[in-house]
């Protein structure tokens, strides 16, 4: 069920009295079946792997606590965490890894004769394993304790606001609030409906706007002119952006209409005045999960400074990874590890604090220019990213140096993209607004204005928005 | 209580904006030069009338036609018109204008069916053909735009009819060549050949009455198969296409499928320039002035 489906409004409408009606158990059971009913509506037989994954962490987290001496008898954390990867990459990567294989065994005069199977990608599998996996191996660092109960250990897994894109939720966070039978609090409500409308007015206004020219330019790339790319790349930046962005903020609103409290999964990125600190505020959720699972355990920055970068460099490999079976996220991964890396090096080697002011200040101009750098270096890497394969990645690329080419008049769809700068603007402007204290200050004396506003963005959404179901990018990661 | 006063602000609120700013915006869809806003708000009364989709915005260009041949003419085409939108742009024409001498259909857009009323909501109401065939089709549509009239302005037609505020859209034509690099890739594949489908009986049945409708004004409809990029051509396909075409209409169709061979007049592989609809306008003259021997033009 996509969130920006009618079908999606009618299932809200009918679950939120049925939640707040009910309490105990009655409600967690109302949970995790609405939940299946959410993820099944997509296709039925997928929540199989869902009851796998459930049966499987919840066994093994049992197991893992009843054990002693942990550390020297690891088996049912690699159990949890086998099976779960098993499941993940069987679905995700079995044909990427065959298509590779055959290509060696083709480049060594072999015939390829391994078959690749017809394998649909489920939806959201990348982030209810990553879910899962965190849950063990909190358990495992007796971060956590094992959830007895396997109602509300389902519901955790599969509670249906975050289900298929994230944010992801670790259950130190989840569980200790599903324990409470949360009451209808107004502010919570109110605000969990100004975060939805935002998230909405991020999907159907900016990003699915801004796809109509992006897909032009991506699927046709040797029929544009280097502006014509250009404004491409520049849009798919924003586009990725908004269309994350506004799916964690419909699931955070609608966690917080229940009574729940999320973390934020986008913090304004694109204001980042380095590609480090871009990072920690793109895909939250992500970052932490990939730092806490995979960065820490691989040694993190204990071990001097080329492993240091060295495991920067596997992490966000793997986050490429992570978003997709294909080289091409596999490179954009890899560089962007790079990019971490010499940052890392020149904070370390240079004292960037007395060569430049890192204090953020909106209107100073060295603070503009690094946030346009990095703005910058976090879109190029997306052309490769965006692209259907590697060799239209380079096409691309040689596109927009071809600097002859410049001329707005052969830009195709000039209304799509006039709409989209003026939209791109506004949303900049209004996030911009957030850091501006004389803004923040008015809308804590008149709490009102907020209301108005959600208004006002409503209204933008009747005008400009696009209500034809458009899939959300992160629902093929 | 807190809870629904709150709920009441931004819905109160929501439809306070959206009657001021839909008003504001109806004001300038009425003011707009573009082509449907004159239909609608302005009285037209040319000699001829252009009218397809894509192909013919770039292949019937008024101003040439108008300066070549001392006539007054306007282009009614849009990108993806269908044959139901023509029907309705046409009929709605005729009941606000005198009729026009001819009428040049580019035949291209005769295949599709109900598509593209959606981008035309702003005349909703002021159409009762555009109602009633969006109510029809497009139910979703119709209610939302009862209940927010700014989602009448929701489309990218919207975004050209603010872009027209103040000048003349009859000059809408691709300025820019194909590129050579383009051309020469387009042997390599065949998924840019170019394929008239056949037109189903009911919308053959909407263009023969369209066409009664015409000759009841006295108004001669001339069917154009505007120019295919040669790389493009099928020219099997063009050929049936166009004797299915003559034979269940009875009509002659001026095929310029074949006209142009020099790719600097194209834009794309089936949409010509200035400089291709410049000898599309020349051609068209020299046919009603053979055609008209004997006759005023």
């Amino acid at each position: 069920m996509l969130f920006n489906s009618l079908c999606f409004i009618i299932f809200i409408f009918l679950f939120i009295p049925l939640y707040f009606i009910t309490s105990g158990r009655i409600r967690l059971w109302i949970c995790l079946l609405s939940s299946y009913i959410f993820y099944g509506w997509w296709d039925y037989r997928y929540l199989l792997l869902i009851f796998v994954l459930t049966i499987v962490n919840y066994y093994c987290g049992l197991k893992i606590i009843n054990q002693t001496n942990l550390k020297k008898n690891p088996i049912f954390l690699l159990i949890s965490i086998i099976i779960s990867l098993i499941i993940l990459c069987f679905f995700k990567y079995y044909n990427f890894f065959i298509d590779n294989i055959n290509s060696m065994l083709f480049l060594f005069g072999f015939e390829k004769n391994v078959t690749s199977l017809n394998i649909i990608l489920p939806v959201g599998i990348s982030f209810y394993t990553l879910q899962a996996i965190s849950y063990t191996i909190d358990i495992y660092n007796k971060k956590i304790q094992a959830e007895k109960s396997l109602l509300q250990f389902a519901t955790y897994i599969a509670f249906f606001p975050q289900l298929v894109a994230g944010p992801i939720i670790r259950a130190s966070c989840f569980i200790p609030q599903i324990k409470k039978d949360n009451c209808l609090d107004y502010n919570d409500f109110i605000k969990g409906i100004q975060l939805i409308i935002w998230g909405y007015f991020l999907k159907v206004v900016i990003a699915d706007s801004l796809s109509m020219v992006v897909d032009v330019r991506f699927e046709n790339p040797e029929n544009q002119n280097s502006l014509s790319m250009l404004i491409g790349i520049i849009f798919f930046s924003f586009q990725v952006y908004a269309d994350f962005a506004g799916y964690s903020l419909i699931a955070i609103g609608i966690a917080r209409m229940l009574g729940f409290r999320f973390p934020m999964n986008f913090d304004r990125p694109f204001f980042s005045s380095n590609i480090s600190k871009l990072w920690q505020r793109w895909h939250i959720s992500l970052g932490s999960w990939l730092r806490d699972y995979l960065y820490i355990p691989l040694g993190g920055n204990k071990y001097g400074k080329l492993k240091t970068y060295r495991n920067l460099f596997i992490t966000m490999l793997l986050c490429g990874l992570w978003h997709g079976a294909s080289w091409n996220y596999v490179i954009w991964g890899g560089i962007n590890g790079i990019y971490l890396s010499i940052h890392r090096f020149m904070k370390e080697s240079i004292n960037l604090k007395g060569f430049i002011s890192e204090k953020f200040f909106i209107l100073n101009i060295i603070g503009l220019f690094k946030i346009l750098f990095t703005f910058i270096l976090f879109s190029s890497p997306l052309i490769i990213f965006r692209a259907n394969n590697i060799d239209d990645s380079l096409m691309i690329i040689n596109n927009i140096f071809q600097f002859n080419e410049y001329s707005f008049s052969a830009v195709t769809q000039k209304f799509h993209v006039i709409k989209g700068f003026m939209l791109i603007i506004f949303l900049i402007i209004v996030e911009g607004m957030s850091f501006n204290q004389y803004t923040t200050k008015i809308i804590k004396n008149y709490p009102n204005i907020k209301l108005i506003w959600s208004a006002f963005i409503l209204g933008l959404i009747s005008l400009f928005g696009s209500f034809e179901n458009n899939s959300f990018i992160y629902f093929q990661f | 209580m807190n809870l629904i006063k709150k709920i009441l602000i931004i819905i109160t609120a929501f439809f306070i904006f959206d009657s001021v700013i839909s008003t504001a915006l109806l004001k300038l869809s009425k003011i707009s030069q573009i082509r449907y806003s004159r239909l609608y708000y302005e009285k037209i009364n040319a000699d001829i009338l252009f009218i397809g989709n894509s192909r013919a915005i770039n292949t019937f260009y008024s101003p040439y036609f108008d300066k070549l041949s001392n006539t007054k003419s306007i282009n009614l085409s849009y990108n993806g018109l269908t044959l139901p939108l023509i029907n309705v742009f046409v009929n709605d024409y005729l009941n606000r204008n005198k009729a026009p001498k001819i009428i040049f259909i580019e035949v291209t857009c005769i295949t599709d069916g109900y598509f593209g009323f959606p981008n035309f909501k702003q005349y909703m109401f002021d159409s009762p053909m555009i109602k009633k065939i969006i109510k029809e089709y497009y139910p979703k549509i119709y209610y939302t735009s009862i209940i927010s009239k700014l989602y009448l302005f929701n489309s990218e037609y919207f975004l050209r009819t603010l872009y027209y505020l103040k000048k003349q859209d009859q000059n809408w034509i691709n300025r820019y060549k194909i590129k050579e690099e383009f051309y020469n890739n387009l042997l390599k594949t065949n998924e840019n050949i170019f394929l008239l489908k056949t037109i189903e009986e009911s919308l053959m049945k909407m263009f023969i009455e369209l066409i009664t409708v015409c000759r009841q004004k006295g108004i001669t409809i001339i069917p154009v198969l505007a120019p295919i990029l040669d790389r493009c051509r099928n020219e099997n396909n063009i050929d049936n296409y166009i004797s299915d075409f003559e034979k269940r209409t009875k009509l002659k169709i001026i095929n310029l499928s074949r006209a142009i061979d020099d790719i600097s007049m194209f834009s794309d592989t089936v949409h010509t320039n200035d400089r291709g609809a410049y000898l599309i306008a020349k051609k068209l003259i020299d046919y009603l002035n053979k055609k008209n021997d004997n006759s005023s033009f």
